[in-house]
């Protein structure tokens, strides 16, 4: 593949030299075989960024539906590359997203590797992700608003700006300010079209509201996600992925503890339950009982220091 | 050793900065390498002086190979070498002349291998229509260069009237891009060049 390159490579100096091929058409070649970021990344390292973070995606559990969308975008990210280099016309598309779901169904995360993939598929000249909230956006006088808006954006191009919670925006009433931020936000992600992605995300209930009093938003934002809530056999699922990578395992009864602990707080908490970060506050909580239990302890085994037992769990 | 090209039109102060920088980092003899397109080598060694008189004349294409030199700049409380090439000038479409075309071939190949990029623009002859005003060429190298290496604008001939007007301009159409004025005749800017290879080395 390489050789083949080089080849190429050295018939067209072969042609400049001669006078068939003008210096301009010469670079116009150069510039349409690289990929258009601006990043120092050359692009092997960037494919296997992309593999690597397109991995981590399918790593997780559930979320069928993001990663279907993700498919479809970076079809659409090849289909375009190869339109261009056949002289057709290319349009950058908007992929600001809303996000609904309650808490700890993996919204941030997916918002921190969508940054990355963008990033590593010549979307985003960054993929960083910029995490605000109400605060961060609106003022405390007027005028104030529109400024702390157009500094986040500029902190944000680039990457992804993640509004965490963003229906409070709307929330204060007539004299809030809330709502010159919501304007200030669509002004700033339409003039940066091809260069930001703004994701609103938020309990679904009160998004659907935000959304509704909003009607200009809906249609701003083309890509809606929703984030189920996972069952329980997934959150046991996630929490085994996340002993395998700090290396711990569950006993059996352990395991039943976990699966009755989840259905209880589930039951008492209903929908705030936290999902996954329950379960990750659960395991680290038995982590740290573990070393409790284990320090009285003179000799362990490797599966001593590995296994959570029944009553590591709480 | 990293190298750092110095691209640009024809005419528009390639050498005469190449030669004039060397001797600010304190060359008295230079040892020049002269490279053409089929890859033979000349080396030659000059008096900064003599070579400056040999190498730079106000007519476009004197320069027809690569030329380099090893150079250093203090990095820190040392000193790091790097090889400064200067290049054929290039222009728009094609030329008649076969060994200008295979100067520029030469000068292409070195721009596609080199690790910094000093792209010198005359900032004197931006509003006039001479060989050496930008034109599409200077876009395409901006273009290609910023998204592959260390680059940055040399605007030259800051010595002369027009050329503040220029430099102004200059700064407009290539907003993203960093650009240092710089002047042979009054070693304008070339503390800044050279903070700029030192600090990318």
């Amino acid at each position: 593949m390489k050789k083949k390159l080089l080849d190429t490579m050295d018939c067209r100096y072969n042609s400049l030299e001669a006078g068939r091929l003008s210096t301009n058409e010469f670079f116009d070649i150069l510039l349409l075989e690289k990929p258009t970021t601006n990043g120092e990344l050359k692009s092997d390292d960037n494919e296997i960024i992309l593999a690597d973070t397109l991995k981590e995606l399918d790593m997780l559990i559930g979320l069928t539906n993001v990663k279907a969308l993700v498919k479809e975008v970076l079809a659409y990210a090849d289909m375009q590359k190869k339109r261009r280099a056949n002289g057709l016309q290319t349009q950058p598309l908007a992929m600001h997203m809303i996000f609904k779901g309650n808490p700890g169904t993996g919204k941030t995360t997916v918002a921190r590797l969508l940054g990355k993939i963008f990033k590593a598929k010549g979307l985003l000249e960054v993929g960083h992700l910029l995490e605000i909230e109400r605060a961060d956006l609106v003022g405390e006088y007027i005028g104030h608003t529109a400024q702390k808006v157009r500094e986040q954006i500029k902190k944000g191009l680039g990457g992804v700006i993640f509004v965490d919670e963003a229906y409070s925006l709307a929330r204060g009433g007539e004299k809030d300010f809330g709502k010159e931020a919501i304007d200030a936000l669509v002004k700033g992600m339409e003039d940066n079209k091809d260069n930001l992605i703004i994701i609103l995300a938020g309990y679904k209930e009160e998004m659907d509201t935000f959304l509704s009093i909003n009607p200009g938003l809906k249609s701003r934002f083309p890509i809606h996600m929703d984030f189920d809530d996972y069952t329980i056999e997934e959150l046991v699922e996630i929490s085994e992925l996340m002993l395998d990578l700090r290396q711990y395992t569950l006993s059996m009864s352990a395991k039943a503890k976990l699966y009755q602990l989840l259905a209880q707080k589930r039951l008492r908490d209903g929908l705030h339950s936290g999902n996954a970060r329950l379960v990750r506050n659960i395991i680290e909580k038995a982590i740290r009982r573990q070393a409790v239990r284990l320090s009285n302890r003179e000799n362990c085994t490797i599966t001593d220091l590995m296994m959570l037992a029944r009553e590591d769990l709480e | 050793m990293k190298h750092c090209l110095i691209v640009g039109k024809p005419n528009v102060g390639k050498t005469s900065f190449f030669l004039n920088f060397a001797s600010y980092l304190g060359v008295y003899t230079c040892k020049l390498t002269f490279r053409d397109n089929r890859g033979e080598i000349i080396q030659k060694e000059y008096l900064i002086d003599i070579a400056k008189k040999n190498l730079i004349s106000s007519s476009p294409f004197k320069t027809m190979d690569i030329i380099e030199i090893n150079l250093s700049v203090p990095v820190y409380k040392g000193m790091q070498s790097f090889v400064l090439l200067d290049s054929s000038g290039l222009i728009d479409g094609t030329s008649d002349s076969h060994d200008i075309r295979s100067s520029m071939t030469a000068t292409i190949k070195a721009l596609q291998n080199t690790d910094m990029v000093l792209h010198m623009m005359d900032a004197s002859s931006i509003f006039s229509k001479e060989i050496n005003s930008i034109s599409l060429i200077d876009d395409q190298i901006n273009k290609y260069c910023r998204c592959k290496s260390l680059y940055c604008i040399l605007a030259s001939k800051m010595d002369k009237e027009e050329s503040e007007r220029g430099y102004q301009l200059l700064k407009n159409k290539y907003p993203t891009s960093y650009i240092i004025p710089v002047s042979s005749v009054s070693e304008r800017g070339f503390k800044e060049v050279k903070f700029f290879v030192g600090r990318n080395l």
